[in-house]
């Protein structure tokens, strides 16, 4: 039996006509209605200068509600402003930033991290501040000095430090130290070796699902801050030189850093390759933990969410037999947000106003997720707010932003590091064949630099 | 009976016709073609003025250790993920086509995995394979089935089979419901028909129910193809692309070289290649398994 299709209905060309004019008037109706409910019902903007302020959030407070509050205080003083907060995750905040600034459409005031310093003000985006800085009598001296660098770029300032902290100090549970048999105060590790031997030991008597350290290698950023730190702890500053712009890996300090590195995954919990800081963090903060290495605004997370009995100190420093010596003291990697203009944004003048607003100890103090910038600030700050307060002060002073901030290809050389990471403690290379690839790797991504 | 339309419609077809096409322009042609042109020329907004550099980008991309890799990662995964996707969907869409008690809620409920925005079904699934906290090892240690917590995501092998996991979980709800709606138009007589000649199941599935679907079959397959080839947020947030790049696929790379690093010609070069893939293997299945839109 044949089937015979259906005939395809014909319209006419008056039924066509009406049903599109049906679907331009439709189109037409919902187009109005989103103009009168949406872009013409923005009266809190109406009339007002509005300055939209993005920021990130880094710890447990509520940033966008302290936004909101100084932003009000601002307004008080300028009715005719209008400062629209919003707060950002970390690894959405850079591509929502730099689709802003390239969509031509920034925000008129931001917070950039001071990695990003290089790239931005190399791409153009950002607004040189030093005759501003000059015209009101900012001093760099007042601001720890390793936010300040991250702010300068070939000779030209870019931002003004507002938000700073620095990688990693070593958070610990007294109660599982005692659990372990050990004293947390006599018995606290004075070098990596005693360190890595306590690990080893704790691993033995700690309950099964706790762990001596809380640590990973999971994310480029927070794996390649951790190598900053164990590199500079042990006496070298950078990971390549800005001025012959080439890699400077092949150094027994390197490859102690590494070793440390890989020797702290064998005390740390299983999941090491692809964990950071959100899963070491609640590691630690569940009591799961005895250790982990964490920046200083962490202590308001532990404040928060326990572990009921937890200390800071600064990392040991190296020595023993396994590790050579380095300065004696804990180097971090001093990381931070930059207030920063965009080339393309509105009200430059007053935003630059709302900027020193910012920079007054009573505000800054507020909308910092980390430590203020300004070291009489700091001080307080912390002294009121952290434990060990000589300690977190300590370390900030004397840690320079991370290594290759200058760079262009900051982020490749993060990944890279990152990489040579993972090869090591995945055992796929031995230390010296990951340094030779880093090495490599690093100066490919030098050779890219601007000149 | 209404008018045919006239030759002198031709003109106000393409009148009505132009808002489409301007914006289909703006918004589809427009950003190919400068994916395209960009994969050209030396475009990193940190690192200078762009230039054209003819074909030194693909050059470098194809002597780059990475493009193998990443290649080679997508190619597992989506393969194994349409497959299981396939056995899973039409599985689950024969035994939902039975009658039985409380059919139409797991109709409903089995919509979920899909409706969920992915990266929240990927932090989902980052959480269950958690070595502590997860609860596929909380699982399996009561079961005795393993003796310490496993880190499923450190290890090359167990990080794909666990996205792999993720993506039959998250993509396997539209072949159900594609195949479920399919089934329902296999005639009821040819099945009975068939039980009287003294066919079994796989018969039936074999001769009749397989041959009836496969338009359906080809079209979710091409399209499921076309999804997780591209499908981003699963990887980026479960694995980041590691352990050591071996989770690394053409999405997450492409997002990484334009919004990390800002090198919009490598990103580029790897969205060419991409595609350039895809429509290969889409010309290819349509032409030899013959579909049909």
């Amino acid at each position: 039996m044949s089937e015979s299709k259906p005939t395809p209905k014909k319209i006419s060309r008056r039924t066509f006509l009406k049903y599109t004019a049906a679907v331009v008037g439709a189109a037409a109706v919902v187009g109005a209605a989103t103009y009168y409910f949406t872009i013409s019902k923005a009266p809190m903007v109406a009339g007002k200068k509005v300055i939209r302020w993005w920021q990130l959030i880094q710890s447990a407070k509520n940033l966008q509600f302290a936004q909101q509050a100084v932003g009000a205080l601002f307004e008080r003083e300028h009715p005719d402003v209008k400062i629209v907060p919003a707060v950002y995750e970390y690894p959405a905040y850079q591509a929502a930033l730099i689709t802003a600034v390239e969509g031509g459409n920034p925000p008129e005031l931001a917070t950039v991290n001071n990695v990003w310093m290089a790239q931005f003000a190399a791409a153009g985006y950002l607004e040189p501040l030093d005759d501003r800085i000059k015209e009101a009598g900012i001093k760099k001296e007042e601001f720890f000095p390793g936010a300040w660098d991250s702010c300068v770029w070939r000779g030209k300032t870019y931002g003004i430090p507002l938000d700073v902290g620095v990688w990693a100090f070593l958070y610990y549970n007294r109660d599982l130290f005692k659990q372990a048999g050990y004293d947390p105060d006599k018995d606290f590790p004075k070098t990596w070796e005693e360190l890595i031997d306590m690990g080893k030991e704790m691993k033995k008597t700690l309950p099964a699902g706790v762990y001596p350290m809380a640590l990973g290698a999971g994310l480029d950023a927070y794996t390649c801050v951790l190598y900053n730190l164990f590199l500079r702890t042990r006496g070298q500053m950078d990971i390549a030189d800005r001025e012959t712009l080439k890699a400077n890996v092949n150094t027994p300090e390197n490859h102690d850093a590494l070793q440390f590195y890989k020797d702290l995954m064998e005390i740390s919990q299983p999941g090491f390759l692809t964990q950071w800081e959100p899963e070491t963090s609640l590691l630690f903060a569940s009591g799961k933990a005895a250790m982990t290495l964490d920046g200083e605004w962490m202590s308001d997370t532990f404040n928060v969410k326990g572990p009921s009995n937890w200390d800071v100190a600064d990392l040991p420093p190296p020595g023993g037999e396994r590790y050579g010596k380095g300065p004696g003291v804990a180097i971090g990697s001093f990381g931070g947000w930059n207030l920063v203009i965009f080339k393309e944004a509105k009200y430059k003048d007053l935003v630059w106003e709302f900027i020193q607003f910012l920079l007054k100890p009573e505000n800054m103090w507020n909308i910092v997720t980390l430590t203020p910038a300004k070291i009489e600030v700091a001080k307080e700050f912390i002294a009121t707010k952290k434990k060990r307060p000589e300690i977190i002060m300590g370390t900030l002073s004397r840690s320079p932003p991370h290594c290759a901030y200058w760079a262009v290809g900051w982020a490749e050389i993060s990944r890279i590091q990152h990489n040579t990471v993972q090869d090591i403690c995945s055992g796929r290379k031995t230390i010296e064949q990951a340094i030779a690839d880093e090495e490599n790797a690093i100066n490919a991504v030098l050779a890219k630099e601007p000149r | 009976m209404p008018a045919p339309f006239k030759k002198g419609d031709t003109i106000i077809a393409i009148f009505f016709l132009l808002p489409i096409i301007i914006f289909l322009s703006a918004l589809f042609f427009y950003p190919l073609f400068q994916v395209l042109w960009l994969s050209f020329t030396s475009f990193s907004s940190f690192k200078g003025p762009q230039r054209f550099v003819g074909l030194e980008n693909y050059l470098k991309a194809i002597g780059s250790p990475i493009l193998g890799i990443v290649l080679r990662n997508t190619i597992i995964l989506t393969f194994f993920v349409v497959f299981v996707d396939f056995l899973v969907g039409l599985g689950i869409a024969l035994l939902l086509n039975e009658k039985f008690k409380g059919r139409d809620i797991i109709r409903a409920l089995i919509v979920l995995p899909w409706a969920m925005p992915g990266v929240v079904a990927a932090y989902l699934w980052k959480f269950m394979f958690n070595p502590e906290l997860g609860l596929l090892n909380a699982f399996l240690l009561s079961i005795g089935a393993i003796k310490g917590c496993v880190a499923w995501l450190d290890n090359p092998t167990t990080a794909m089979i666990a996205l792999i996991t993720s993506y039959v979980w998250k993509g396997s709800p539209f072949m159900i419901i594609m195949y479920l709606a399919a089934l329902q138009t296999v005639p009821e007589e040819m099945l009975d028909a068939a039980v009287i000649d003294g066919a079994g199941f796989w018969q039936k599935l074999r001769y009749i129910i397989l041959p009836h679907i496969s338009p359906i079959i080809n079209i979710t397959i091409l399209l499921a193809t076309f999804w997780t080839f591209n499908y981003f947020e699963l990887v980026w947030v479960m694995t980041g692309g590691g352990p050591y790049e071996s989770t690394q696929i053409f999405p997450t790379y492409i997002y990484q070289s334009a919004f990390l690093w800002r090198d919009f010609s490598l990103a580029s070069v790897f969205a060419v290649f991409d595609s350039l893939l895809l429509i290969i293997f889409g010309i290819t299945f349509i032409l030899v398994r013959k579909v049909r839109f």
